[in-house]
């Protein structure tokens, strides 16, 4: 199914799509609608790094897009957007495909419809996750890392995929549906969060199911969601090996860098939205358990079930200026919340296993396409910190984090 | 509150210019032969749901029930009779459409409506455009245009 997926259907799509504007220019349809944004953005840390070396302020916190869509007919849509983004050791720093994906319309009438997308799309994924990268479409300039976590962000942002979509009105509700299967993208940034020493090796057979639905009701006063997410990843180790003596004379031969196995991710997320003219309240909670099966031993099964959550506020003081508060709590191990068992077992930080964030914003939009916003951040706990960019054994508990962003969308 | 959806000074309207056949290959073929874009009343939507309209000016409907596409015109953000209409018609908050418009936008599942610049470019964009939908303030219709009520 995964291989009859990635190998038939999308990657064809995907080199349609880069032919699209030769396709347009020679094609009597509708015209192509360009759409782009830039922004730049600071982090300064007291402690810790996040998006680079940010004791001594990072710039390392830019986004480029330029993307396109195209209606041929009014059923097809085919559109797709290159992105040029660094965000420190979590990001690709590098230009490549955001997304690029076919949208067709199977049915369509005044009151529901019912769609199939194929290509690279954006996952269906709790409030924000779609649109995380857009200055302009995010409540903050850090989404709260407790869901959308940075070093894990490539696989949960994006998939190689086909999904069905609908919408209907009944009443005063609106329900969306999004279903997705396919191949998340695995990059270095999250083979550094998955492969940790004494692992070495290389993650491949990725797949990744996605089904959300969305419920806005009363012109979208009330939002209510409810994500589930299953990715699997199977672990190849390096070659490699070493003799470890278990007895007097008697010697055992094993991988030096682990076992062939797989990595289960599942994840329940439930999100609520409340609008009203000035105000908007968040809330999401997700429980996400990892299971990794025989990597460290054939028959073993280790389980890490994390659990992330916030609440947030923000209010609209008048068109330009928006001003926010938000408490985001994050858990390695939901069973062991203080870290005190991690601590015992390896000898490691017990602040390495938490995460609790309290975060102020403001936010000023000069017109449609400017944005200026700043916000601080008090952090106690390392748990969602980048391995990448720091030495978590080291990492200090409590922390403060600024961070400035502007940016322009056309 | 919706009996009064037709009281409103603003009131959606359409134009509706059907052009004699419909989106077909064959249609368009022969439409190289000078295409008379005839207006046709009546028009075949005589009256719109509120979430019919909803779903039109949150751009999730993208065709008339006959297959022809649906070209939405909106004045800018902050005009006041884009916010009226929003608030008032659709009963939906103008920032939160504008938020749906940007994440069609910006994940490529959809596209945002033509923005024109004020109400005589719309009252012209409305007449020269089959199949568009758009708002004006009561008292400027125009003949070629057809009102609808929202019910």
């Amino acid at each position: 199914m995964k291989h009859f997926i990635s190998l038939s259907c999308v990657k064809p799509i995907l080199a349609l799509l880069t032919l699209m504007p030769f396709i347009q220019s020679y094609g009597a349809g509708s015209d192509l609608k360009w759409h782009g944004y830039v922004s730049q953005g600071l982090i300064y840390t007291s402690d810790n790094s996040f998006y680079g070396d940010s004791e001594d302020v990072s710039w390392e916190f830019t986004d480029v897009a330029l993307g396109a869509s195209w209606r041929p007919i009014p059923r097809l849509q085919l559109s797709a957007q290159g992105i040029y983004r660094q965000a420190g050791a979590t990001s690709r720093d590098d230009v490549y495909i955001d997304y690029a994906l076919a949208d067709f319309t199977v049915i369509q009438n005044m009151s529901w419809q019912l769609g199939v997308r194929g290509g690279r799309i954006k996952n269906p994924y709790g409030l924000f996750n779609d649109t995380r990268d857009v200055a302009m479409s995010r409540p903050s300039i850090l989404l709260p890392e407790s869901i959308y976590r940075d070093p894990i962000r490539d696989m949960f942002h994006t998939s190689d995929s086909i999904s069905v979509y609908g919408h209907a009105y009944l009443g005063d509700h609106l329900i969306q549906l999004d279903v997705l299967h396919g191949d998340p993208i695995i990059t270095d940034a999250v083979k550094n969060e998955f492969i940790v020493a004494p692992l070495a090796g290389n993650l491949e057979n990725e797949e990744a199911s996605i089904a959300r639905i969305l419920i806005e009701s009363f012109g979208g006063s009330l939002r209510f969601a409810y994500t589930y997410t299953y990715i699997n990843v199977d672990f190849q180790p390096d070659s490699g090996t070493q003799q470890v003596q278990i007895a007097p004379a008697t010697f055992l031969t094993v991988p030096l860098y682990g076992y062939p196995g797989e990595t289960q991710v599942e994840v329940d997320l439930w999100s609520l939205e409340y609008n009203s003219a000035h105000w908007q309240l968040n809330a999401e909670y997700q429980t996400l358990d990892y299971t990794t099966k025989d990597v460290y031993g054939p028959g073993t099964a280790l389980k890490s079930p994390n659990l992330g959550y916030y609440v947030s506020a923000s209010y609209r003081v008048d068109e330009q200026w928006r001003a926010f508060i938000r408490y985001d709590v994050y858990y390695s191990d939901k069973n062991d919340k203080d870290g005190k068992q991690y601590q015992q077992s390896t000898g490691r930080p017990d602040h390495n296993r938490f995460a609790y964030d309290t975060t102020f914003g403001v936010r000023y939009e000069l017109n449609k396409n400017w944005l200026i916003s700043m916000e601080y951040h008090r952090v106690k706990g390392t748990a969602w910190l980048p391995s990448a960019e720091n030495n978590l054994t080291q990492a200090k508990e409590s922390w403060d984090l600024f961070s400035a962003q502007i940016s322009y969308k056309f | 509150m919706r009996s009064l959806y037709p009281t409103f000074f603003v009131r959606v309207i359409y134009c509706l210019w059907l052009i004699a056949m419909s989106w077909s290959c064959s249609a368009q073929s022969s439409s190289s032969t000078a295409v008379t874009v005839a207006l046709h009343p009546p028009p075949h939507i005589q009256t719109l749901s509120i979430n019919e309209a909803r779903a039109i000016f949150s751009m999730r409907l993208r065709a008339w029930p006959d297959g022809s596409p649906i070209t939405v015109f909106v004045l800018p953000d902050n005009n006041p009779e884009h916010n009226q209409f929003v608030r008032s018609l659709l009963t939906l908050l103008p920032h939160q459409l504008k938020r749906n418009w940007d994440r069609l936008v910006y994940t490529g599942i959809g596209q945002a409506p033509t923005e024109v610049a004020n109400e005589t470019e719309m009252l012209e964009q409305l007449k020269a455009t089959p199949g568009s939908i758009g708002y004006i303030k009561t008292g400027n219709e125009d003949e070629t245009l057809h009102l609808i009520e929202l019910r």
